[in-house]
């Protein structure tokens, strides 16, 4: 055989070798949970949209249903996973891809929210208004889902009741998804956006849905705009007899979302057993009791899917209706990291772009720090570095020194603009004088000292007195104790964090002496801006 | 030349039938994802004990709990148990975890024989939690009857220095012609004898915050023996509009020396601009877009508006809008016309009035016009 002869040969060889590596290293999926009945087999997806996990198994538990209901709730503003550290659930994102793998398995699909989408708006991480396009956004996100039942939930209206009717009233006015609520009735202008109940059909099932809200958790909504927007406001019990009525004359199963206390679901629950579901409100961000709580001698369900978006509840309901519905909660995890283009579009794209449009982060509510140096503010860390060389050297080895570009280097897009985002990497944010901007502040980019010491421009100004030290000297032990760390370095955020070792990674004590005269004269900075 | 075609047929079917196993193929992972083969023959049950949930009443912060559970197979066949997926956030289950940096490999199954029980211990952290908390671990089973349960615990955690309400107080309406009281109650539960040695706010001039010890009524209704409430006014003289500022309780206990909180609100002068900022971030120029603003005058006054100042691309129009009992209530109506050209629109709205005490009002307005179809 001549050298020529081989070539084919060892050619073949080297594509073998490589088709079989190709094969062996694909992309791992996530685990997920087993099931003790048939996983259903219709729908396999097409190799173009084929998702990375095993899509014909997303609903084992509920074997083989002609139709099925995704149930979620209490978002609680979270769009996205509940936080930036690895393997956290949730996100708007998940959800839609879990309906777009429900819709190429060809599985008929209704969808409600129990509402909550955002929470606590005035003291919401990002500030007011971010959370204000945060809601415009999280309910065209349910009319992209096209979800079929949105309840009235106070929180959402914490942003000001004619905000937020201005929202449903624009988002939703056109589309199929409409705010469902039994005993309120909104002012006329805004009645196209509401319904007392729904039918929704999944398949040959049709779902008769309403929801009520506690008139007590509205009282909590102080707006002056309330009573004229929101004119009629009835007991639930007083509403929904004539609401559930009709609903089993023109449904197969009958579900309420109840907005307000878990006991006030439990209550309805008991005393309407017509309704043959019924979703309450979580006590806690991950429910206890992963099934349903069997009430009215086992006839009615009652659901919470948890809080922050990780979870979602999915019933399925069979052919005839010979077999009762069955219940199973799915948690929104890596598993469900399919392509899910309209809605990355819309909540990393559009969303992002808005907040950078508004200018969120320069525009958020800025204060003094109350326990500084009056009249302090921040100088940044080339200001530190005159007289604590050793230490800035120190803190430049950090990953405080680069949480800037760390941001940066996050694949979603614009978080520079994201206040929610922009707090834990920058200095001095929402203080007077702290990071407004790369443009504007580029000297406090990162985590610098003044983010734990306080802002520094009188300290400079007159190193040696004593008074405008004091409020600057920070121990560890003080630093742990007073919570300092986990005001970024929270469960979401950074799960692995214990202060003892993450301390010893930017401890500094003693590292600079200070006997060179120069650190006992003023600063002065050329930088006007920086208010010196 | 044979040869080289040979190659070719070889080459295409080894990548077709790569691409369809790499597609098609069940996962290396899918006795994973699939579900539980029931191996024919007896099969295990599983009984656990006590309850599935644990009420552990009342932790305080940075505290370690631990609570055990005795599962017991009560089949005839061999009962395995794993742990689903991780735990939640800050608790474990050392009898099921695969060791730190082993996560990758095969998950630890525990075997129990017929007539045995095993126990699980659920070790949880309290952190820096607040208020209600709820730790959970799910258990996959070979049992057909009960393929996973989920243990939890749940309870009530405090902190070292409890402030009453937490961490933030929320003004809806602060008038800038009065003071405005908020009030906050500061107690340990762990350290009754614990003082209030100072408080500081970031607004000291309009702001101000002092610790009065708790009368006997604060004491039972906080349930404890001492405490103080923080009394903080609001004088007269904020700026109108949003605030956020921050108020420091320094005390003397020796496991929280400072405890921060955010005070909130909406200052609000003679007149309320309702929502105070303009935002139309989804306008499609060729259909334009009307959005409302409701301006409510304090006491109801008759109250004339001129518009002084608008954005070019916007029409802007006020008219009395009272309904019943509701006086002194005007609507602005904003107008995006349709056909308007793609753009952003970062401007004001500024309105002059005769109201004595007002005079202007500046609204800020934000606007994304596009060409394409609306969200």
């Amino acid at each position: 055989m001549t050298h020529g002869d081989f070539r084919p040969w060892i050619s073949v060889c080297l594509l073998v070798a490589t088709l079989a590596y190709v094969g062996c290293t694909r992309e791992p999926t996530e685990p997920a949970k087993k099931a003790s009945s048939p996983a259903p087999t219709k729908g396999q997806p097409t190799a173009e949209s084929a998702p990375p996990a095993t899509s014909s198994k997303l609903i084992a538990n509920l074997g083989d249903p002609v139709g099925v209901l995704i149930i979620s709730g209490e978002r609680n503003g979270y769009m996205e996973p509940c936080g930036c550290s690895e393997d956290q659930s949730g996100g708007l994102i998940r959800l839609y891809d879990l309906a777009e793998r429900l819709h190429q398995q060809k599985l008929p699909t209704a969808f409600i929210d129990l509402g909550g989408l955002i929470k606590n708006p005035a003291g919401a991480r990002g500030g007011f208004e971010q959370t204000k396009i945060k809601l415009d956004f999280a309910i065209r996100a349910l009319a992209l889902l096209k979800c079929n039942a949105l309840a009235l939930a106070a929180e959402d209206l914490k942003v000001g009741v004619g905000e937020t009717l201005g929202l449903f009233f624009n988002s939703l006015g056109e589309t199929s998804t409409k705010v469902v609520v039994a005993n309120v009735e909104p002012a006329e202008t805004y009645a196209s956006a509401f319904r007392k109940s729904v039918i929704a059909t999944s398949g040959p099932v049709k779902l008769g849905v309403t929801a009520v809200i506690d008139p007590a958790t509205l009282d909590q909504v102080i707006d002056p705009e309330r009573a004229v927007l929101l004119p009629k406001v009835e007991r639930p019990e007083d509403a929904l007899p004539k609401v559930l009525a009709d609903l089993e004359s023109r449904s197969d199963y009958q579900v309420l979302m109840v907005q307000g206390p878990p006991e006030l679901a439990r209550r309805l629950a008991g005393a309407y057993p017509g309704f043959d579901i019924v979703v309450s409100t979580s006590e806690f961000p991950d429910p206890l009791n992963h099934d349903p709580e069997l009430l009215n001698g086992g006839k009615t369900m009652l659901v919470t899917v948890g809080q922050k978006g990780k979870n979602v509840g999915v019933f399925g309901f069979y052919q005839g209706g010979d077999q009762a519905p069955k219940y199973q909660l799915v948690t929104l995890n890596k598993r469900y990291d399919g392509p899910a283009a309209a809605m990355k579009k819309l909540i990393q794209d559009e969303y992002r772009e808005t907040l950078k449009g508004a200018g969120v982060v320069e525009n958020i509510l800025r204060h003094d720090q109350a326990n500084a140096a009056p009249g302090s503010r921040f100088v940044g860390v080339d200001a530190c570095k005159t007289c604590h060389p050793k230490t800035v050297e120190h803190w430049a080895t950090t990953k405080h020194a680069v949480a800037f570009e760390t941001l940066l280097k996050d694949p979603k897009p614009n978080t520079q603009y994201d206040a929610e985002c922009i707090l834990c990497h920058t200095t001095g944010f929402e203080y007077n004088s702290g990071w407004v901007s790369a443009e504007k502040t580029p000297h406090l980019l990162g985590n610098q000292c003044e983010n734990c010491h306080g802002p520094a421009s009188r300290h400079i100004a007159d190193p040696d007195n004593v008074e405008l030290r004091k409020p600057m000297v920070l121990t560890a032990e003080r630093a742990d104790k007073n919570r300092q760390c986990i005001q970024c370095h929270d469960e979401e955020n950074s799960r692995e964090f214990e202060f003892i070792g993450y301390e010893s990674e930017i401890h500094h004590k003693g590292l600079d002496d200070y006997k060179d005269p120069k650190v006992h004269k003023p600063l002065i900075l050329k930088n006007d801006a920086r208010g010196l | 030349m044979a040869r080289w075609i040979i190659l070719t047929v070889v080459v295409v079917v080894l990548t077709g039938a790569a691409t369809f196993l790499v597609q098609y193929a069940p996962d290396s992972d899918s006795e994973l994802v699939s579900p539980v083969v029931v191996k024919s023959g007896p099969q295990p049950k599983v009984e656990v004990s006590p309850d599935l949930m644990f009420d552990f009443g009342v932790m305080s912060q940075r505290d370690k709990g631990t609570h055990t559970w005795t599962i017991k197979n009560v089949g005839e066949g061999e009962l395995e148990l794993w742990l689903e997926g991780k735990p939640t956030c800050s608790c474990t289950v050392a009898e099921l975890e695969v060791p730190k940096g082993e996560e990758g490999g095969a998950k630890k199954v525990v075997k129990v024989k017929p007539g045995d029980s095993t126990k699980i211990n659920l070790v949880w952290e309290t952190r820096n939690r607040e208020n209600h908390y709820s730790q959970s671990a799910t258990i996959g089973t070979n049992a057909a009857e009960k393929p996973s349960f989920t243990l939890a615990v749940h309870g009530l955690v405090h902190p070292p220095v409890m402030v009453v309400p937490p961490q933030l107080i929320t003004l809806t309406e602060v008038s800038n012609e009065t003071t405005t009281p908020a009030r906050v109650g500061v107690f340990s539960l762990d350290r009754p004898a614990t003082k209030v040695t100072k408080v500081t706010t970031s607004r000291p001039s309009l702001i101000t915050a002092r610790a009065v010890p708790f009368s006997e009524e604060e004491k039972k209704a906080f349930k404890t023996t001492t405490g103080y409430r923080v009394e903080i006014d609001i004088k007269p003289g904020m700026p109108l509009g949003r605030f956020q500022d921050e108020i420091v309780i320094d005390t003397d206990h020796p496991l929280q020396p400072e405890t921060k909180i955010t005070i909130t609100g909406n200052v609000t002068g003679p007149i309320s601009v309702v929502p105070e900022r303009l935002r139309m971030p989804n306008v499609v120029g060729k259909q334009g877009a009307t959005r409302e603003i409701t301006l409510l005058v304090r006491g109801g006054d008759k109250t004339k508006f001129e518009v002084a100042h608008k954005p070019d691309k916007v029409e802007v129009a006020i008219a009395p809008s009272n309904t019943g009992d509701s006086k002194g209530r005007y609507l602005m109506t904003v107008k995006v016309p349709a056909g308007t050209a793609s753009g952003w629109v970062d401007d004001e709205i500024i309105l002059k009035t005769d109201h004595p005490r007002a005079g202007e009002l500046k609204i800020p307005v934000s606007i994304i016009v596009s060409n394409g179809s609306a969200g």
